[in-house]
């Protein structure tokens, strides 16, 4: 049957057969790095139009349907247009910081894509402490949000990039606890693991309720993490034109953007990896001839169709939701979603210890 | 040939040592630190290289995610952007260098005549079981009792701050 | 260009302790001298990791000693 691991290990092996190791070696860093550009190209132009496709169709109207059949090329003219457009420098800025700004947003993009496993057996770098990697890489995103805020030398971008680091900095705390209450369950960081133990089921229904408070507070924490309404205090384009970006055009701009719709896709992967089983198909106990059904589907499809379903719900959140006040912001985490994910933490740690979960 | 781990070693030390360098002698405050940001992300890769992944995470998550973060808000709240900090003086700068660079000679010719006894041990795969394993140990020379000591230092501290945060300020008469 | 040792990285780290001496002598703002003070710890927890690695691959001591450095600089801060 067709599958991406097939692929892959075929690739190695005639590279492996035709070259030396070394040799090899470098040649699929480049064939992994132009990959996840690739992926980083088509998730940018696939995501944009899926948000804008979503807005018009919760808001009831079409959306774009100009450019190419059904208006699919739209993103793609927007691409042009963002590549052609002059990249200005404000006076008075530090610019050696305001350009490494954005691409410090897309390299810990693409660090971030290193432990995501996009089917079976196929998965870049499978370190031993993966899930523990990726928060803590996520975590020096703020670092560049900070830093196109600080040397755009303008207050709106000023007062968007503290908005946003205050917000990420307090946001990573529930996001965290709440992939460490299915982590105990597991009793392991690594990412293949962590999808093997499901094998019998996904964990949102094997942890029973706190499983399911935990996902909840995941997915609230990372669309704070990922400045997606109704967390976007950092570009509230109401209060502070653009927040962190308004002073960027052109190319930069366009990487700000694209790395946020790459980190949307991230956290979401992470969080089908966590609670939805990953690439793992849809299996219940044992029911041995239901299973063997589910596998009959590809690993690769059900990997994307729970992080794209994800991403869909994110969308949603978007037109649901009317932004929030700094203020409500910083109360939400602090004095509702922290403490419930600590006691939901040690509830988990003790159905865990008992062995209650299935 | 080099193999592909050394060239991985000494890109990172040029990259800890030189954004080290660039962190101290730069005059531009929020520069400094996004430096000093590089040389720990560099020792996190250190750390990576040597293989405990486990310290390299909690460098990243503690430092870029926590203390660099807490110093650039801190910068934020208090310096102009595009200001420059005062010129160091002469003297200062001529002593603060000798001194750095007596030191540094001494210690590397002390290092460099000691020969260390390498490990013939076992090597320990320094996984997060075995480290939560020994961090909890009440046994065999475990960490408990550091570990319980530091977590009563971070309380401490958070109580601190609540305690300054909650300090009423004094009323400000405006007239 | 050598095969890398205990004696590069205890180079880089010995390097790094007095760059971050240099700053801390020279520096007169609060916040640059805490960079530098960051910069010295880091320096002392690389040097206990490569002691760890190097001399006694079978314990973990070195390890447990940066891991409570670094929770100690961040109760400071």
């Amino acid at each position: 049957m067709w599958s991406l691991s097939k692929i892959a290990s075929s690739i190695h092996e005639w590279l492996s057969s035709t070259f030396n190791p070394t040799i090899t070696q470098v040649i699929e860093m480049v064939i992994a790095g132009v990959s996840i550009i690739g992926l980083f190209a088509v998730l940018g132009l696939v995501l944009v139009l899926m948000e804008r496709r979503v807005a018009a169709w919760i808001q009831i109207r079409l959306g774009p349907n100009r450019v190419g059949p059904l208006g699919l090329l739209q993103s793609m003219a927007d691409t042009v247009k963002l590549l052609v457009k002059e990249g200005l420098t404000p006076n008075g800025a530090d610019k050696f910081l305001f350009n490494l700004a954005p691409f410090i947003a897309m390299i810990v993009a693409m660090l971030l894509m290193a432990p995501i496993a996009f089917a079976k057996d196929f998965q870049l770098w499978d370190l031993n402490i993966g899930v523990l990697y990726v928060s803590a890489v996520s975590s020096i995103m703020v670092i560049s949000i900070l830093m196109a805020g600080w040397s755009s030398n303008n207050k709106y971008s000023l007062m968007g990039a503290m908005r946003s680091g205050a917000q990420i900095v307090s946001y990573e705390l529930s996001a965290g606890l709440a992939i460490l209450s299915i982590v105990v369950l597991t009793g392991s960081l690594q990412v293949s693991t962590i999808i093997q133990s499901q094998a019998d089921g996904w964990w949102i229904f094997k942890g029973h309720i706190p499983a399911i408070v935990s996902f909840v507070i995941f997915m609230i924490a990372v669309t704070a993490e990922t400045n997606r309404a109704p967390f976007d205090l950092a570009e509230a384009e109401s209060e502070l034109t653009a927040g962190f970006h308004t002073e960027y055009s052109g190319m930069k701009f366009a990487l700000f953007f694209l790395s946020e719709y790459v980190n949307v896709f991230i956290v979401c992967a992470i969080g089908a990896t966590i609670f939805l089983g990953g690439w793992m198909p849809f299996h219940i106990g044992h029911w041995e001839s239901f299973n063997h059904i589910m596998d009959y589907i590809p690993s690769s499809i059900w990997f994307f169709g729970k992080t794209f379903m994800l991403i869909f719900l994110i969308m949603w959140f978007r037109w649901t939701f009317p932004r929030l006040r700094i203020d409500q912001l910083l109360n939400l985490e602090w004095k509702y979603l922290l403490p419930i994910s600590m006691l939901n933490l040690l509830i988990m740690t003790a159905i865990a210890i008992l062995g209650w979960h299935f | 040939m080099m193999s592909g781990s050394t060239i991985l070693f000494y890109l990172l030390a040029t990259l800890i040592i030189s954004c080290g360098v660039l962190s101290v002698l730069t005059r531009q405050i929020f520069r400094a630190a996004i430096y000093v940001l590089f040389t720990l992300i560099g020792i996190a890769g250190m750390y990576f290289w040597l293989q405990y992944e486990f310290l390299a995470a909690v460098q990243i998550v503690v430092y870029v995610g926590g203390i660099i973060v807490l110093i650039i808000f801190s910068i934020f709240l208090t310096q102009q952007a595009g200001e420059k900090l005062a010129k160091q003086q002469l003297d200062r700068k001529i002593f603060a260098g000798l001194a750095a660079f007596c030191g540094f000679a001494l210690t590397i010719v002390q290092v460099l005549q000691h020969g260390f006894k390498m490990g013939t041990e076992t090597p320990i795969v320094p996984t997060v079981e075995n480290i939560g394993q020994r961090m909890l140990d009440v046994n065999n020379s475990g960490y408990a009792f550091p570990f319980e000591i530091v977590s009563i230092l971070l309380l401490a501290a958070l109580v601190g701050c609540i305690v300054i945060a909650l300090r009423s300020k004094p009323e400000v008469n405006l007239k | 260009m050598m095969e890398p040792g205990l004696n590069h990285i205890l180079f880089v780290s010995i390097l790094l302790f007095f760059i971050g001496v240099y700053g801390f002598f020279t520096r007169r703002n609060l916040i640059t001298m805490l960079m530098s003070i960051e910069l010295i710890l880091n320096s002392v927890n690389l040097n206990f990791i490569a002691f760890n690695k190097y001399l006694w691959p079978g314990k973990m001591d070195g390890l447990f000693f940066s891991i409570f450095v670094i929770a100690k600089k961040s109760s400071i801060d």
